[in-house]
């Protein structure tokens, strides 16, 4: 007998779905809100120049100054 | 209180509101992590990165171009493809992909979880990007604008990608599982 497999979007919406079913331990929030506050304490989140560029003025007007700097700073040079 | 609501409060001082957020939106990350091929047993450790960095990263999220659970998979995304490639012994990340938690026991429930790991095995086979894809719009329910922002591509890409996905899906069920024809 010749088997049909069934490949509509419902049958892959249920079966995906239960393929990725997962039952998180339930302190995984208190988990994550302990790192997060580690981590504020530590200050060990080490953000990525684009993250200091768009959090952190002083960066943002660190890079910008260098910027209008540059072209002054070579001319006096040469 | 929404999404938006709770990120103004936390943006404001009140940070353990937080924890609402991750209540709310853990099993849709579960999802699509487990969905990209992490393994059980370190994907937990994965959400927790990924709601960090997503805590951290708050002040950049803008209400207007997406919802929050799509900003957050962009994240979980990127998390997701670091640790595949950084990982030494992809084995020790990747899932197997005959997982199943239900237990085989009448008739019908042994066909359904065949069903599954079938399932399991044809997606395994789908490049990073399909994958993906198919997670995020049966799984996680996104539409194809919401998923054609995450991907950075057009909504015809996303829609291309699911048809080509479905068809590889297709001949790796009609190849080698033995079924002769697919619906």
């Amino acid at each position: 007998m010749k088997k049909v497999f069934d490949l509509s979007d419902e049958m892959l919406k249920e079966n995906l779905k239960r393929s990725v079913e997962y039952k998180a331990s339930e302190y995984f929030a208190d988990d994550v809100m302990n790192r997060i506050f580690k981590q504020q304490v530590e200050g060990s989140y080490q953000l990525t120049w684009k993250e200091r560029f768009l959090l952190k003025p002083s960066f943002r007007y660190a890079l910008v100054g260098a910027f209008v700097l540059y072209p002054t700073l070579l001319r006096a040079l040469v | 209180m929404d999404d938006f609501q709770i990120i103004q409060q936390v943006l404001g001082g009140n940070r353990s509101v937080y924890k609402e957020l991750i209540i709310r939106h853990q099993k849709s990350l579960f999802g699509f992590l487990l969905g990209f091929g992490v393994r059980r047993e370190i994907v937990e450790e994965i959400a927790q990165d990924v709601f960090a960095q997503a805590f951290f990263k708050l002040k950049t999220y803008d209400d207007n171009k997406s919802r929050f659970s799509t900003w957050l998979f962009t994240i979980a995304k990127n998390k997701a493809l670091t640790v595949l490639k950084s990982a030494k012994n992809k084995n020790e990340i990747l899932s197997a992909e005959t997982e199943v938690s239900e237990v085989l026991t009448p008739l019908h429930q042994l066909e359904k979880n065949q069903n599954l790991i079938q399932i399991n095995r044809a997606l395994a086979q789908l490049p990073t990007e399909y994958r993906s894809t198919v997670i995020l719009f049966y799984v996680n329910e996104l539409s194809l604008k919401e998923i054609s922002i995450l991907e950075k591509c057009s909504e015809g890409t996303v829609k291309s990608r699911l048809f080509r996905a479905k068809e590889i899906m297709r001949k790796h069920l009609e190849k080698g599982l033995g079924y002769e024809k697919s619906v």
